[in-house]
C-alpha cells in the first residue's frame, strides 16, 4: 500500500516535529512573553519594613520587652506542632502514590469534577457531571487505552432510580498522550497552585493562618495561605496541611481584583488518599474487570458517500 | 480537555510549567497544520512561534468558548491567512512549483520531516489554497465540513466538493510521484 491509496488516513497520519532548537527558542520567548504579562507584586505583598532604630531609653527599653517576647515565642514553638514549609507539602505530594481530588464551586453539595490518580497503577480517571449525565473517562497507561462510560439518571416515578450506564467506548492512546499522561500522574494538581516552587511568581508569600481564622474544620490539619499576585489581580490560596504527612487535604482559591478588595471564593479541591485496591475495585465497579479492558479500537475513517464519491469539479 | 482547563487554569495564576505543558502538547499538531497551509517549513516555524508567544502574552484575559485545541488551530490558521494577505501569496497551480523547500537559515532550526511526511507536504503544496485548507481544516483540525462552510463562508456543497476535488488531485499527485 503508498501514500495515495490510503490517503485520507496518510493525512492524517501526517506529522511534523519540531526540533530542539525551535522548542527551545519558542519557550524561551513564550516565558518572557508570559513574564512580562504578569506585572510584580504589588507593595502590600512584597513590601520590606524599613527599621530606623534610635538609641534613646524608650527604645532599649522596647527592646528588652521584645527579648522577652522572643523568648516567649520560641517557648511556644517548641510546645507546638512544627510548621510547615511549602517544599514539604510538594515533596509530601510527590510522594503520594494513589490520590482523589474532588473540586467544588460556589455551594455545591456534589463536587462538579472528581480525578482519581494511581501512580501505581498508572491510572487517571475522571468524572464530572451535568444534571442530564454522569461521565467517567478512564486513561490507562500500561495498556495504552482511553475508555468512556456515561451513567444517566433514571426516576422511577418522582424516585431517582439506579443510573442507566452507557455502553463503555474506548480509544487508542497516541504515542505522545501517553508520555503526557506519564508526566501528568506525577503532578501535584489542583492542591497546590503550582506545578513546583520554581514555578511559584516572584514574592509569593506562605504564612500560617491563626486557629481562629480557619474557616472549615479539618481535623488533625494546619492551615497556611500562599498569596501572590498576577496581571494586577491577587490570589490566595488557603492550604489544610495534614500536620503529620505534610499531605494537603483541603484547598481552598480565592482572588481579588483590587489590593484594598475582600478576596472571593472562587474553588475548594478536597484531597483523600486511598489505597490502590480501592481504586481498583473503583474502576471494577464503573468499566468491569480488568481483562475486558484491553479491547483494541477500531479506526472510523470517512463516511461511505464520501469515499465513493468521484473527482468534482467546483 | 478536562486537562486543558486544567492546564489554562494554572496558566492564568502564572505558572510556566503550565504553559510548557500545553507547548508539548499542541506543537507538533500546530506546526504540522501550518506546514501543510504554507510552503516552506521555516514560514510555518515562524507561524508557530507567532501563535504561541500571543497566546502566552494574552492568555490571561482569554476565554474559551471551545476547546483549546481548536482555539490554537484556528489562531494558526487565521495567521496562515494573514500571511496569505500580507505578503500576497499567489495560489499555487498544479504545474507551477516543484518540491517543498526549507528557506530555514540553519538545518537545526528546521522541523523534522519524514521521507513520507515530506512526499506528502511537497503533494499538498501544489494543491490551490482553497482545497488545502479544506483538507487540512477536516482531517488535521477536524473540523466538520459545517464549521469549514462557516468558517470560510461558503456553502456546505462547495466544502465538500473542494474537499473531494482536492483529495482526487493530491491522489493524482502522490501517484505521478511514485511512478518517478
Amino acid at each position: 500500500m503508498n501514500l495515495a491509496d490510503d490517503l485520507e488516513r496518510s493525512i492524517r497520519q501526517f506529522q511534523v516535529t519540531t526540533s530542539i532548537e525551535m522548542d527551545r527558542r519558542i519557550l524561551d520567548d513564550a516565558f518572557t512573553a508570559l513574564e512580562k504579562a504578569m506585572p510584580e507584586v504589588s507593595a502590600d505583598l512584597g513590601r520590606t519594613t524599613r527599621q530606623i532604630v534610635v538609641f534613646s531609653r524608650v527604645v532599649r527599653l522596647a527592646a528588652a520587652a521584645a527579648a522577652v517576647m522572643v523568648a516567649c515565642a520560641l517557648l511556644f514553638k517548641i510546645l507546638s506542632p512544627k510548621a510547615v514549609e511549602l517544599p514539604h507539602v510538594y515533596q509530601a505530594l510527590q510522594k503520594a502514590e494513589n490520590l482523589c481530588v474532588s473540586t467544588y464551586t460556589d455551594a455545591e453539595v456534589e463536587p462538579i469534577q472528581q480525578v482519581w490518580t494511581s501512580r501505581t497503577l498508572k491510572i487517571v480517571m475522571y468524572k464530572s457531571q451535568s444534571d442530564a449525565q454522569e461521565q467517567f473517562d478512564l486513561f490507562d497507561i500500561p495498556n495504552r487505552l482511553k475508555k468512556t462510560r456515561y451513567f444517566v439518571p433514571r426516576f422511577r416515578g418522582d424516585k431517582l432510580a439506579p443510573a442507566e450506564a452507557g455502553a463503555v467506548s474506548t480509544e487508542r492512546l497516541a504515542a505522545e498522550q501517553v508520555i503526557r499522561l506519564e508526566r501528568s500522574i506525577k503532578d501535584v494538581f489542583e492542591l497546590v497552585p503550582f506545578a513546583d516552587m520554581d514555578s511559584a511568581p516572584k514574592g509569593s508569600r506562605w504564612a500560617k493562618v491563626p486557629d481562629k481564622d480557619t474557616g472549615a474544620s479539618v481535623p488533625g490539619a494546619q492551615v497556611y495561605e500562599l498569596t501572590w499576585a498576577v496581571e494586577g489581580s491577587f490570589y490566595k490560596c488557603r492550604i489544610f496541611v495534614d500536620a503529620k504527612s505534610d499531605l494537603p487535604k483541603r484547598t481552598e482559591y480565592y482572588f481579588k481584583e483590587k489590593p484594598q478588595d475582600q478576596y472571593k471564593f472562587e474553588s475548594v479541591h478536597v484531597a483523600t488518599y486511598p489505597t490502590e485496591k480501592q481504586i481498583r475495585l473503583l474502576i471494577r465497579e464503573i468499566f468491569g474487570p480488568e481483562q475486558t479492558r484491553s479491547s483494541e479500537p477500531g479506526y472510523i475513517g470517512t463516511p461511505e458517500h464520501l469515499r465513493q464519491g468521484t473527482a468534482e469539479k467546483e | 480537555m478536562l486537562e486543558d482547563q486544567r492546564l489554562l487554569w494554572r496558566l492564568k495564576r502564572g505558572d510556566k510549567e503550565a504553559l510548557r505543558s500545553i507547548y508539548e502538547k499542541y506543537k507538533d499538531n500546530m506546526l504540522t497544520v501550518a506546514t501543510s497551509l504554507l510552503r516552506d517549513a521555516g514560514s510555518s516555524e515562524d507561524v508557530l512561534h507567532d501563535v504561541f508567544v500571543s497566546f502566552a502574552m494574552s492568555v490571561q484575559k482569554l476565554k474559551l468558548r471551545s476547546s483549546l485545541r481548536k482555539y490554537l488551530i484556528t489562531s494558526i490558521i487565521n495567521r496562515v491567512r494573514d500571511r496569505f494577505r500580507t505578503k500576497k501569496h499567489h495560489i499555487v497551480e498544479l504545474d507551477e512549483v516543484g518540491p517543498v523547500s526549507s528557506d530555514s537559515e540553519s538545518p537545526e532550526r528546521s522541523a523534522i520531516l519524514s521521507e513520507e511526511s515530506r512526499l506528502l507536504a511537497g503533494a499538498l503544496a501544489r494543491l490551490p489554497l482553497e482545497q488545502r485548507e479544506t483538507i487540512v481544516l477536516h482531517l488535521k483540525a477536524d473540523m466538520k465540513f459545517n464549521q469549514i462552510a462557516k468558517m470560510q463562508g461558503i456553502s456546505i456543497s462547495t466544502v465538500q466538493g473542494r474537499y473531494r476535488y482536492g483529495l482526487s488531485k493530491l491522489r493524482t499527485i502522490l501517484n505521478g510521484e511514485m511512478k518517478k
